[in-house]
């Protein structure tokens, strides 16, 4: 080859953003081939790069083109353009291999399996036909898969698996919908599947039907999947799934179905338009579907005692051929022991769901790192993430920043402990981790701490600065000191219920000019008075919050028991309302037999015991006095669950008057005081109403109680109209629904959560937008 | 009915008030000293205790309970115990105490009688003398009844190093005896709960139980007692001092039923509840039986055990493995126990 006698002047692109692992390349390699023009693309680790022998007439040209062919996937932030001299001679345009080195770059989230491969996994004409792992440029694993950027095979669980000849062709076709899909494979090179366990002696040996066929018997089996393992059961076969139940220790907390699409959905389920859409799209997390809408019977221990079930498409290949075959919706629920961290090893699973599984259906493919199912819910038809994981993580979310307010750029957030979700920032994006767990477990706090260390490389981020909770054995709070210790990274405290309100602002997009209102109803949050908040309202931007009411605060009976046996709240209440001795009769039916005995001692340990003021625990208490909550809970929230699956099947006929809690100003604020309804509940009561009667009398008072508290603070004030929503009570459709409806009817703007959850799984994000804000100054105070 | 004596001001004055007390309730009860002037200081006989390598240990404590007498014991027994196990659990072999006590007026004189009679007895049997000491009265409210605070002198022979910052993997953590009862049987005590269980305070003088230990087993690593914080917190710190990991079985933990039940009420753990006749110990595994067996010997001893294990260095976690199989996470509470759930 003969050297080129000049430099050859062109133009290098650098395009940022959502460009990997989305098929943004083959779209550049097909414009560039459309227009003629030769050079090279190529995956850097901040984003990718494309080198043109063109004019600068030819690069607008391009650049134009390539704007109308970004695959929907993709985002692109950003287009640098330089103008270069090079000496290659290209004579056409190539995909090269990728770049190391440099800033920062987005990492795709997974993607359920697409319209073309589902059609080429059931058409027996397809060379893919009944193949568990197909996937193309629009589907198939991609975060649970990579193992270092740039995106590239080698650097994913796919790197074992050399293509064969087919295969080869396809990823370097540049029309093919296959071209440099890393996770592409086929029968003859990709992963294999394995059934592990006692086999009937049928004589099959294709673990997928060795699999379908013990399903189909009541057995429960370990499933890989794209995240993580499931554990799965016919989702028909009550005893299969009280089987499932038993041996996972989950008594009561719902279990999420599997179905095979949309239409085997809408036979058991009426759909909006917003559930078959959430249902159908690329994320394809669980929906929660109201039963109220329901049309074919399900069995009752798959959400016990609830308004709703989980539904979700098979998301994978290997999904719908396991459901095509059952005929009908299978149980799926996370592969983990009770408290432990969802497995995703083969061994791993092998060993720890010993004794829940009867059989374990695994392939050769690495899961790189856990990703659970991701939950929405749709309330007033506008989706509303629960759990944000697979299928949107690691996507970065918008952060709204203004500039002159913001001391640095680089956040980490360690998030709450029992849901626990961390968060990273970079400029104006935040980027929330997967679910890992309840802390208080060990093999939880040390996955959190690795995801940590595993995120801030992937994305190749330097934290400047760390956040926490400002619960004092928050094991979060614990990992997030010993990280700036390590990094010698300033530590930001920051108080719960300002993070939920601030996570809550951001997922609005808004940035507070002035302190807005925000209502924040939730479980707990330590409070700056060492007692436990949980409902209050705040005026709050992001640097500064100040409580302007609160609930009544009373005592926790017997701290985290509190948590677990509602009734102790119903005595809390019923002594803190002085409707102790008219409650006695109640209380002594609502307490179980042999806990009758803890009544008198724990009224003596009120002055021992920590103040609340939970939004949470009032809900329990409420549940215990109208009979709907079980002695102890065997999951968070279960309480309020019941009670407001009660509520959406109200009786329309009774017509009881409102009763407010009665609003008291004293120098901390205002205090809602719940006194006057217990009362009057217990007087209807005695009166003979039947408690389910009064459950969605007691939704439509809480509501009014905080919408008049809202509209008193804002004249006092002078506040705007602007409020904000937050804390995980806003999980109950019940609560929301009216109270944004009645905040509206006063003319208040109402922001509620969408992307990011309103429970703990989005703290992280209101957590760095309110450090990010903090200055140096504040920061040594 | 004969009137109460009670302490006054005067008694505090330093008059002729002040060497009655000291003479009528100090003396009689903690004498007979071959000195018998009330010098300023105690003036004590090394000679007869020093070897080559062998060094002196000093510890003070302040006690203050409500209520002063409980099941199992008073704040005199506590006095004498904590600050004999302090010194017994770095390797010392306790000779004598100070102590010095502050008075609230109005205090029945019988009652200090009664406080002090079993500091006396407690130090005899733990074969330590209490030498000198002080006494205080302040006016009333200013404290609660009667304040004490010791403080105890002991000889570590050579060769014997127990320390907090000893632990190795492999080591078994092993315990005299049933944890919390102390905290149990004062959170009683103060009534206010109106139960009534029988849970005694484990109040008791360890020295002569560790002292046989080390005999036996010189390779004891780290040795704590267990008091206010309780089992937890001590191996919080011994997982911070050594920099290991310590996984606990929870069904090994010896907890009394009267006193899980206690735990079960007010939702609190009894890792973090008082002892103050506990002692852990952490051994190398290998002797761990050994240990066990001297501790068996002893009354304070009969329910000894191993109640788990170092199990990797280079981390401080302290952790239990539960019945179902999952790691619990321990973490010393900042302040009170506090729920984490949202
Ligand atoms: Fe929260
Ligand atoms: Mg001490
Ligand atoms: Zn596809
Ligand atoms: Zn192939």
């Amino acid at each position: 080859m003969q050297a080129p006698l000049t430099s050859l002047l062109g133009y290098r692109l650098k395009v940022e953003g959502l460009v990997q692992g989305v098929g943004f390349r083959p779209s550049v390699v097909r414009v560039a081939r459309q227009l003629g023009i030769v050079g090279e693309v190529r995956n850097g680790q901040d984003g990718v790069y494309i080198d043109l022998l063109v004019d600068a007439a030819g690069v607008a040209r391009f650049i134009a083109s390539i704007e109308q062919v970004i695959p929907s996937q993709a985002r692109v932030t950003r287009i640098t353009t330089t103008p270069m001299d090079y000496h290659t001679p290209w004579d056409e345009f190539t995909v090269q291999p990728s770049l190391s080195g440099g800033g920062e770059t987005d990492i795709p989230a997974d993607k359920a399996l697409c319209d073309q491969c589902r059609a080429e996994l059931l058409s027996p004409q397809s060379q893919y036909c009944d193949y568990a792992f197909v996937s193309c440029n629009d589907c198939g694993p991609r975060y649970t898969m990579i193992t270092a950027m740039p995106y590239d095979r080698s650097s994913t669980a796919m790197a074992p698996f050399a293509l064969c000849e087919t295969c080869q062709r396809a990823y370097q076709g540049v029309s093919d919908r296959r071209f440099h899909t890393q996770a592409s494979s086929c029968t003859h090179c990709g992963p294999t599947l394995e059934y592990v366990g006692d086999v009937a002696d049928t004589g099959a040996v294709d673990p997928l039907a060795i699999a379908s066929k013990c399903l189909e018997d009541g057995q429960i089996l370990a499933i890989k999947g794209l995240g993580g393992f499931h554990l799965s059961c016919d989702g028909l076969n009550d005893v299969a799934i009280a089987r499932l139940r038993q041996r996972k220790q989950r008594p009561d907390k719902p279990l999420a179905l599997m179905m095979a699409d949309i239409d085997q959905v809408s036979a058991y389920f009426a759909l909006t338009a917003t559930q078959a859409e959430q249902l159908t799209g690329g994320h394809a997390p669980i929906v929660l579907l109201p039963k109220s809408r329901q049309r074919l019977p399900l069995p009752d221990g798959i959400a016990p005692r609830t308004a709703y079930v989980g539904v979700m498409l098979a998301y994978t290949p290997l999904h719908l051929l396991l459901l095509k075959r059952a005929g009908h919706p299978l149980v799926m629920t996370s592969g983990n022991r009770r408290g432990a961290p969802l497995c995703i090893d083969n061994q791993q699973a092998l060993q720890q769901l010993e004794g829940i599984a009867d059989g374990w259906l695994m392939h050769d493919r690495t899961i790189v790192r856990a990703c659970d199912d991701s939950v929405v819910q749709i309330i007033d038809d506008v989706p509303r993430l629960l759990r944000r994981a697979r299928g949107y993580v690691p996507e970065p979310l918008p952060f709204n920043l203004s500039e002159r307010n913001v001391h640095v750029n680089n956040v980490l957030a360690m998030g709450g402990d029992v849901k626990n979700v961390f968060a990273m920032t970079r400029q104006d994006e935040v980027i929330l981790s997967a679910h890992n767990g309840d802390l208080g477990d060990l093999d939880c706090y040390r996955h959190a701490a690795q995801q940590v260390a595993d995120l801030t490389s992937l994305l190749q981020l330097k934290p400047q600065r760390v956040v926490i909770d400002k619960h004092p054995d928050y094991l979060s709070a614990r990992l997030g000191r010993d990280y700036a210790l390590r990094h010698q990274l300033p530590l930001v405290k920051v108080q719960h219920h300002h993070a939920h309100l601030a996570a809550c602002l951001v997922d609005n997009g808004i940035v507070p000019q002035r302190p807005i209102l925000g209502i924040v109803l939730d479980g707990m949050g330590y409070g700056d008075d060492g007692t436990v908040w949980g409902a209050e309202v705040l005026l709050a931007d992001f640097h500064h919050y100040e409580r302007l009411a609160r609930l009544k605060p009373f005592p926790l009976l017997g701290g985290e028991k509190a948590h677990l046996q509602p009734w102790r709240n119903l005595l809390a209440l019923l002594d803190g309302s002085d409707c102790l001795a008219l409650g006695r009769d109640l209380l002594s039916r609502r307490v179980p037999e042999q806990q009758q005995r803890f009544i008198d001692p724990l009224l003596g340990s009120k002055a021992h015991s920590v103040l609340t003021s939970s939004a949470g625990r009032l809900f329990d208490a409420v549940a215990a006095l109208l009979n709907v909550a079980p002695a102890q809970v065997s999951y968070e929230g279960q309480a309020a669950m019941q009670l407001e699956a009660l509520a959406t099947h109200r009786d329309n006929d009774l017509q009881l008057p409102l009763c407010e809690f009665s609003r008291v100003n004293d120098k901390q604020g205002v205090m809602l005081d719940p006194g006057t309804w217990f009362q009057t509940a217990l007087g209807y009561l005695s009166e003979g109403l039947a408690a389910e009667q009064l459950v969605d009398w007691f939704h439509q008072c809480f509501v009014a109680s905080w919408v008049n508290v809202a509209q008193h603070l804002r004249a006092v004030h002078g506040c705007g109209d602007e409020i904000a929503l937050s804390g995980g009570v806003f999980q109950n459709q019940r609560v929301l629904q009216a109270m944004t409806e009645q905040l509206r009817a006063n003319g208040f703007t109402v922001y509620t959560h969408r992307q990011i959850p309103c429970n703990d799984g989005g703290l992280a994000a209101g957590q760095a937008i309110i450090a990010a804000h903090q200055t140096e100054a504040s920061l040594c105070a | 009915m004969r009137d109460e004596q009670l302490i006054t001001l005067a008694h505090g004055a330093g008059g002729k008030a002040s060497s009655a007390l000291i003479q009528s309730v100090f003396v009689s009860a903690f004498g007979p000293h071959q000195d018998k002037s009330l010098q300023d200081a105690a003036v004590i006989d090394v000679q007869q205790h020093f070897g080559a390598g062998s060094r002196i240990a000093m510890t003070t404590d302040s006690y203050v309970v409500s209520p002063l007498f409980f099941p199992g014991g008073d704040i005199g027994t506590l006095a004498v115990c904590g600050t004999v196990n302090d010194l017994a659990v770095c390797g010392a072999r306790p000779l004598c105490l100070s102590a010095a006590f502050i008075l609230e007026e109005g205090l029945p004189i019988r009652e200090l009688q009664r406080v002090v009679a079993s500091m006396a007895d407690t130090a005899r049997r733990a074969n330590v003398s209490i030498v000198t000491g002080d006494t205080k009265v302040v006016a009333k409210g200013q404290v609660d009844k009667v304040f004490i605070t010791t403080t105890g002198l002991g000889v570590v022979p050579p060769g014997v190093q127990v320390r907090s910052d000893q632990a190795e993997a492999g080591d078994a953590v092993l315990v005299n005896g049933p944890i919390g009862d102390h905290g149990a049987a004062i959170m009683l005590a103060r009534g206010d709960l109106g139960l009534s269980a029988d849970v005694r305070s484990d109040c008791a003088a360890l020295n002569p139980m560790i002292g046989d230990i080390l005999s036996a087993v010189p390779a004891c690593r780290v040795m704590r007692d267990a008091t206010r914080g309780g089992v937890g917190a001590v191996l919080s710190e011994i997982a911070q001092a050594s920099n290991v990991a310590i996984a606990l079985d929870e069904n090994a933990l010896p907890v009394r039923l009267e006193t899980q039940g206690i735990c079960e009420l007010l939702g609190l753990d009894p890792l973090f509840f008082a002892n103050e006749g506990l002692v852990v110990v952490l051994v190398p595994q290998a002797q761990a039986e050994a240990v066990l067996s001297v501790m068996k010997n002893h009354p304070e001893g009969q329910s000894a055990r191993q109640i788990g294990q170092v199990v990797e260095q280079g981390q401080p976690l302290l952790y239990i493995n539960t019945s179902f199989g999952t790691k619990r996470m321990i973490e010393l509470p900042y302040g009170i126990q506090l729920p984490r759930i949202c």
